[in-house]
């Protein structure tokens, strides 16, 4: 039997893993591969404002 | 009014923020304030002038009446004046040129000259999710299919905000604006046969909605699945709006935005343009992302509940040419988030009734809205389009002249049913606006069609444009 379906992230969750996931699209963003760099920054700026529109000051 | 219109259920649970209630959104809107200030301070040399000759340091603002009383107002003069000393885009966009993914214009027609807007990846986003939050609010749901009507691309907000808000909706969009001609947009619609959710104008609302009825297509049976309509950029009566709702089978939607704003400010929630019992309805402002304050414009003091001011806008979360107090000239009725209901602590603006303070006609003496024109003309289901004239006459006498066009449908009216028409509508702009206007019905084809911002007035006098 199939192990059953984790519980969908709490918002507390799901601003953590944001957090984690800036930080590592901000050290992407400075890749040296100018192909990639341009999309990492995309990257970086989608989950920022995630982060703000989630409310990263939230508890 | 009659029975109120039963429409699907389209709530959805509130996320975080929606939850807030009014004395934790206003810490966090002042949290990010202060952050913004902060920001501006040290890497936006145009506001930081502004704040070093107001005399106020970042660390000052302690309270949102701090900052409403410290901070000052910010004009669209003084955002031309800066990109005139700082070309292309001023001082005041306070980031590095190279993290400028997107440059938006205003439109122009001012005739004062255009804001250059320069947005980061982080704007970008930002600008979708300001799109996507009050169509979400409306009934779109991921999977779904949209018809876009306001025209894509080219240098403004609106003209990349509704793609990307399609795009993080899951939505599948068409976008049609300014690409395909009325027809053309009833025919894809009928080939695809399933929309759920249409974007559009004001004005080309009702253009698409006549079009329909020329075809003797009903909307609500061709397309019983449609979950929402949401308009903007225009006012209009709630009669046309209680119409439009029949019409179509689904809720009316209203949302208010701009350049300056980034996207929408403030949009209608489930319950539409049109109250249950009749009234109109309510637009929440979406108040964590952009701080409006609703002022008297010749005081600069908050309105009372109930009344009319100008909209002072300030983004709290934008990086690339941000607005701090900015004095849009838009006139709004406020009314406080405790009427408004909902489980949103959220502040509200009247639905179908932001004008423009500069849009007003100063006409023997009275002032004279072109709104107020539109809602007593539009308020006659015959009506298809007008245009207003004001003019000196050669006998000096300042005049205005309407030209009307009916519907197609209602091409044939008698000359009889036509002077009723006119009589009873000069009559009923007498009452709203103090000003005799002469009314002519004209053929169709003798007036412009708007396919999206409508502009329906000249001032062909010398002077006396404003106030």
């Amino acid at each position: 039997m199939a192990d059953p379906a984790p519980p969908p992230p709490t918002d507390a969750e799901e601003r953590r893993l944001l957090a984690e996931i800036a930080a590592l699209a901000a050290r992407l963003a400075e890749s040296g591969d100018p192909l990639m760099r341009g999309q990492y920054q995309n990257l970086a700026g989608r989950v920022s404002a995630l982060r703000a529109i989630k409310g990263e000051e939230l508890p | 009014m009659g029975e109120p219109i039963a429409f699907g259920d389209v709530s959805a649970t509130l996320s975080p923020v929606e939850r807030l209630g009014r004395a934790e959104l206003e810490a966090l809107q002042l949290r990010r304030l202060q952050r913004q200030v902060e920001r501006l301070w040290h890497g936006n040399p145009f506001y930081r002038a502004k704040l070093e000759a107001a005399k106020v340091r970042p660390e000052e603002i302690r309270s949102l009446a701090d900052f409403n009383r410290r901070v000052p107002i910010s004009t669209k003069a003084d955002f031309l004046a800066d990109q005139k000393d700082h070309p292309p885009f001023g001082r005041r966009l306070g980031v590095a040129r190279e993290r400028v993914t997107l440059v938006n214009m205003t439109g122009g027609t001012s005739g004062q000259g255009q804001e250059v807007y320069g947005r980061t990846d982080h704007d970008i986003a930002v600008q979708g999710y300001l799109h996507l939050l009050p169509w979400f609010m409306a009934g779109l749901r991921p999977g779904q299919m949209a018809l876009n009507c306001v025209p894509t691309g080219g240098l403004t907000t609106g003209g990349w905000g509704p793609p990307e808000g399609f795009r993080i909706a899951g939505a599948t969009a068409f976008h049609v604006g300014g690409t395909l001609s009325t027809d053309a947009k009833i025919d894809l619609m009928l080939r695809f046969g399933e929309v759920h959710f249409i974007y559009a104008s004001t004005n080309y609302l009702h253009t698409l909605s006549e079009a329909f009825r020329r075809r003797g297509i009903v909307p609500a049976e061709a397309f019983p699945m449609m979950r929402a309509i949401h308009i903007v950029a225009e006012g209009y009566p709630l009669e046309w709006a209680r119409g439009i709702e029949q019409f179509w089978g689904c809720r009316l939607h209203e949302g208010y935005g701009s350049t300056q704003g980034a996207g929408f400010i403030a949009s209608t929630c489930e319950a539409g343009v049109v109250r249950d019992d009749g009234r109109r309805g309510l637009m929440r402002l979406l108040e964590w992302i952009n701080y409006v304050e609703i002022v008297d414009p010749d005081t600069g003091l908050p309105v009372a509940p109930g009344e009319e001011g100008e909209i002072i806008l300030t983004n709290l979360d934008i990086e690339g040419s941000p607005v701090l107090r900015f004095s849009t000239r838009d006139r709004a009725r406020f009314v406080p988030w405790q009427e408004c209901g909902g489980g949103r602590a959220w502040n509200c603006l009247e639905t179908g009734t932001i004008g423009r303070y500069d849009d007003m006609l100063k006409i023997r003496g009275n002032n004279v809205w072109p709104l107020a024109v539109d809602t007593a003309v539009f308020a006659e289901p015959e009506v298809a389009e007008y245009v207003g004239r004001v003019f000196v006459d050669e006998a000096g006498r300042t005049r205005v002249q309407i030209r009307l066009a009916l519907k197609d449908v209602h091409a044939g009216m008698g000359d009889e049913a036509r002077r009723t028409l006119t009589g009873r509508l000069g009559q009923r702009i007498k009452e709203r606006t103090n000003v005799q206007m002469e009314l002519e019905i004209v053929a169709r084809r003798e007036l412009p069609e708007f396919t999206y911002k409508a502009r329906r007035w000249t001032d062909e006098r010398k002077e006396g444009l404003k106030a």
